[in-house]
């Protein structure tokens, strides 16, 4: 990544790669005291998800697209556990509030990181369900970056479209 | 010390919270949304007010220009992803005291109420 990232020189989804890999690295290494290690990326645009849980926020602005973050349902009991102390026995409101605000802090430390202006957060969507899957769309270039850590496999999935 | 907590988000209220009891501080009232917060303001006092900057409705920023339009210099931190250099500069010329950056860890909230709030 530039020391500077410009949007003219981002021409394709590797050229974000490292911000969400950062971001996401710091986010559960500060907020969770969590060494989240970064696994093989693959490059797909629809990916049949194998999580519990999603959670999407978008991009709009400088930059369009979408991250998706999946965690599977013993991911985000440990996670819960971890912020609030208490672990919880069922995917509540509270689990998925939790799993929004932590694709909002992905998405949203990575949007720093990235040091484009103009790139505008949108609210997180979270959804529940085994086997659900995500698509995004024809045009869209597609990175999934897999990290796992002792609680189970997380992925972060980075959808931009380049026009 | 009386921690006012703003943010939309019921799980980052939680996690400020127990932040806040780590390091030691237990009067803490909570805002879901900035119009709330404005209202907690203007009924009780607070020695410090920790405030998400994106909320629907009222924003972090509409919160921060309101009560620093009342006079008040009650130090106000924004909890936030938002540090671009334009938003910082806004912050600033509305009056804004800090930024708490997500994420963040508890000896960072605690530098912050160690620098603006002393014992």
């Amino acid at each position: 990544m530039p020391e500077t990232m410009t949007l003219e020189n981002v021409t394709s989804i590797e050229d974000l790669t490292t911000p969400f890999v950062e971001s996401t690295t710091s986010i559960f290494s500060k907020m969770l005291g969590w060494t989240v290690e970064l696994g093989t990326t693959i490059k797909s645009n629809r990916f049949q998800s194998n999580h519990d849980i999603s959670g999407i926020i978008g991009f709009s602005g400088a930059l369009k697209g979408t991250i998706v973050i999946g965690l599977n349902q013993e991911f985000a009991f440990a996670a819960a556990e971890a912020f609030f102390g208490g672990k919880p026995t069922e995917v509540d409101a509270e689990v998925l509030d939790m799993v929004g605000e932590l694709a909002n802090m992905i998405g949203g430390n990575a949007k720093e990181r990235m040091t484009i202006n103009g790139v505008n957060l949108g609210l997180p969507t979270v959804i529940c369900g085994m086997g659900h899957r995500v698509s995004f769309g024809p045009g869209a270039q597609v990175e999934m970056l897999p990290f796992s850590c002792q609680h189970g496999l997380l992925t972060v999935e980075v959808g931009i479209r380049f026009s | 010390m009386k921690v006012l907590v703003v943010d939309d988000s019921g799980v980052m209220r939680k996690i400020i919270i127990r932040s806040l009891n780590s390091v030691g501080v237990s009067d803490i009232v909570e805002a879901a949304d900035g119009q709330a917060a404005i209202d907690l303001f203007k009924s009780d006092t607070f020695d410090l007010i920790l405030t998400d900057w994106n909320m629907p409705g009222k924003s972090g920023m509409d919160v921060l220009t309101e009560i620093r339009a009342t006079g008040s210099q009650v130090p106000i931190i924004m909890v936030t992803t938002e540090t671009h250099k334009s938003q910082v500069i806004a912050a600033i010329q509305a009056g804004v005291t800090d930024y708490l950056t997500k994420p963040f860890e508890s000896d960072d909230l605690r530098a912050k109420l160690d620098k603006y709030v002393p014992a």
